[in-house]
């Protein structure tokens, strides 16, 4: 029999050399079809905890609403471009904190929730699911994923004329403006929503009471000049109306712990450094993430990439806030987000299959290995498979 | 006679004469040779000047007598030697005297490791080959005759710490040099842990501020090294006077330590804290945060306290983390 084998080198080739050898065995991609599990409907107000490491999709329209302004981590931006859609993947972080807002009592202050843990595992994209949440289930959104890029460099700046000792970023100002105009401007007229108080700015420029809110947006973004004040009145105003329960304002605020930095890159007009708290937009933003009013959340996240490069050196959130940040935001909920589990991991690869970005499928469990299941490890390696 | 003589034969024989006396001269004494040799030269001749030097003696090298090299030591030795009295004591190594085949260091690629003679990197490290097992059992056994049994009721660490909490160490060495003393013989050395001492909590606080440096956190110990005085027992006897005076100073309380702030604390008090005011704003909401209407003995408040208390006295980690997130759930009643 072995001496038929050996003299027959066809028959030895199909039956025993290829158990033994190096060559991958060519898959037929057509003959092969996988795809990722996904969740039955992509509302997420609606998953529950069967739906964990599933996907959904976030339509066209509330991608371009919510997440059109360096809101994705610079990854998953280039995959919504190479796979044509935008799953999030569901993940159990995030539906603690979307059940919580669920059931949020109106009376009683606002929840603080702090997303930390390592990166790459998925802080921003659980931030980014909440708030998606939230866009859908009809709560105002102050959203500010850039506060680390103010904080880097800002095209003008310049003194405050309201508040004294206090540093202007009058263009970024402006452009968050028009961001919350973006995400909020078809609620805020729903729910007819008003200026409170008679502004004077000067002496033509006046806006009155009983205006409707988006029309101090406006102002805001037409005179960048007053543009920070304007946040500032947005905010006393959005804060007041939660309070009174004739609406629900979500606080979503990336890399909050850079408010806390001892220093920014930033400098005013007398060449003196500016701390990050100096500057107005900073200073309204922290009155939102006080307990001083209800009807309300904050969901911070706090990452090592925005602290201070001689403090990451964990992702601990009193580390990266200080004690100064830590009594800030104290009582909150701290929230971790893991590593992917094994089940996730493997969802995610089926869904890298499915859109043929992972063309050798025998790799999962290196790949898997070698990742330390981390998601943006994860995909980085796949690129070349 | 020496008239007829023609003037060229009376020259050589004035000459011959010259040469005999010259030389009855060397036998006499070396010390003159120089001398007769200069007048000789100024009768002959004028010197010339040789710029050049051409005519230099040349100067035989000197060449030491080479000595025989001994074969290695370890050839001659036996294998059943006492090696404790080959290497009695710490030495540096001597690749002669070791009879291993040892090795050490790399060379570059397909050459075999160096071996040990001509090897500095084998003297620079320590060697223990003065501590081989039958060398210390040798050595421990002539000590033992010098020793006594260890004293009941002194088993574990913690009973020797609570019959005798003070250490005191001290050096006695012997120099087999001119100068026998030992410098550090002076010097004393005293440890204690600080919660041997009688202390309360602003005097426990305030000892541990006095000891500054010499305090150690980590074992809660105090050290403090004595050497300024000429004499070890007067070194002893300022370390005693310097404890007594820490522990006295150390009840004392000045009027300037009410001045005393949040900042100043040692550890993190949670009833100075902001975070106390956080939780009476959070009972008190919506009206006016009073501290006084507020229960602070509930289980959820003295839970959440706890919980605080650690995350900044304990440290940052995944337990102290997860207590606070439980504590704060309860608080809010979200669980």
């Amino acid at each position: 029999m072995i001496v038929k084998l050996l003299r027959a080198p066809r028959l030895l080739s199909k039956c025993v050399v290829r158990n033994f050898s190096a060559v991958e065995p060519v898959v037929n991609l057509n003959e092969r079809k996988v795809f990722a599990k996904r969740a039955e409907t992509n509302d997420p107000a609606t998953h529950s905890e069967n739906d964990i490491g599933k996907f959904y999709t976030v339509s066209i329209e509330d991608n371009k609403k919510l997440f059109s302004f360096y809101e994705f981590p610079a990854q998953f931006e280039r995959n919504i471009k190479t796979f044509n859609e935008s799953a999030f993947m569901i993940r159990e972080p995030a539906l603690e904190i979307i059940n919580s807002l669920k059931t949020l009592d109106p009376t009683k202050p606002i929840l603080k929730f702090v997303i930390y843990g390592r990166f790459g595992e998925g802080k921003t994209m659980t931030f980014c699911h909440i708030c998606h949440f939230a866009h859908r289930a009809g709560w105002i959104l102050c959203y500010v994923p850039t506060s680390t890029i103010w904080m880097r460099w800002s095209k003008e700046v310049t003194f405050s004329e309201t508040k004294p000792e206090s540093i202007n970023i009058p263009l970024e100002s402006a452009q968050w403006l028009r961001n919350f105009k973006i995400q909020n401007a078809d609620l805020i007229s729903k729910l007819d929503l008003r200026v409170r108080d008679k502004i004077v700015w000067s002496a033509r420029e006046i806006t009155e009471k009983d205006a409707p809110l988006m029309e101090l947006v406006d102002h805001g973004i037409n005179r960048v000049k007053y543009a920070a004040d304007v946040v500032d009145v947005l905010i006393e105003n959005i804060k007041l109306y939660s309070t009174e329960q004739r609406c629900r304002t979500l606080v979503a605020i990336d890399g909050f712990n850079g408010f806390f930095n001892p220093k920014s890159n930033l400098k005013a007009p007398d060449k003196t450094p500016v701390p990050p708290l100096r500057v107005t937009i900073m200073q309204s933003l922290m009155k939102l993430t006080q307990a001083d009013w209800s009807n309300g959340a904050a969901v911070l996240t706090v990452d090592t990439k925005n602290s201070y490069p001689d403090n990451r050196e964990f992702v601990f959130p009193l580390y990266l806030l200080h004690k100064e940040g830590f009594e800030h935001l104290d009582p909150f909920i701290p929230v971790y987000v893991p590593a992917l589990n094994p089940k996730e991991v493997n969802n995610l690869l089926d869904y890298y299959e499915e859109k043929k970005w992972l063309l050798k499928p025998q790799a999962r469990e290196e790949i898997e290995f070698l990742s330390t299941r981390n998601p943006y490890h994860l995909t980085e390696l796949c690129g070349p498979l | 006679m020496i008239v007829s003589k023609p003037w060229n034969e009376l020259f050589v024989t004035c000459r011959s004469v010259a040469s005999i006396h010259v030389r009855s001269l060397f036998q006499t004494s070396a010390l003159l040779q120089t001398e007769t040799e200069g007048l000789l030269d100024d009768d002959e001749e004028f010197r010339v000047i040789d710029l050049k030097k051409t005519s230099q003696k040349s100067v035989k090298k000197f060449q030491r007598e080479e000595k025989p090299v001994l074969p290695p030591r370890y050839t001659r030795m036996p294998v059943d030697q006492d090696w404790a009295s080959v290497w009695p004591g710490p030495r540096s190594f001597h690749p002669a005297t070791v009879p291993l085949p040892m090795f050490q260091g790399n060379m570059s690629d397909g050459l075999p490791p160096v071996g040990k003679f001509a090897n500095a990197e084998l003297m620079k490290i320590p060697n223990f080959l003065h501590l081989t097992p039958p060398a210390v059992k040798k050595q421990t056994e002539a000590l033992r005759k010098f020793c006594t049994a260890w004293p009941e009721g002194l088993e574990t660490d913690e009973k020797i710490e609570q019959h005798f909490p003070l250490e005191v160490i001290t050096s006695d060495y012997c120099h087999s040099a001119p100068k026998i003393r030992d410098p550090k013989a002076r010097i004393v050395t005293v440890k204690f842990k600080v919660k041997a001492l009688k202390l309360g909590k602003h005097s426990k606080d305030k000892f541990k501020r006095l000891c500054k440096d010499n305090y150690s956190e980590e074992r809660d110990d105090v050290c403090i090294v004595a050497d300024r005085c000429p004499v070890r027992k007067q070194n002893y006897e300022y370390a005693m006077y310097l404890i007594t005076a820490l522990y006295h100073e150390a009840w004392n309380f000045a009027e300037w330590e009410k001045e005393k702030s949040e900042v100043d604390m040692e550890y993190y008090d949670w009833d100075l804290n902001k975070s106390k005011q956080s939780y009476v704003q959070l009972k008190c909401w919506p009206g006016k945060p009073n501290p006084e209407t507020v229960d602070f003995n509930t289980p959820e408040a003295i839970k959440y306290r706890n919980a605080v208390t650690d995350l900044f006295n304990k440290g940052e980690d995944v337990d102290t983390l997860a207590k606070y997130k439980e504590a704060v759930k309860d608080i809010l009643g979200l669980s």
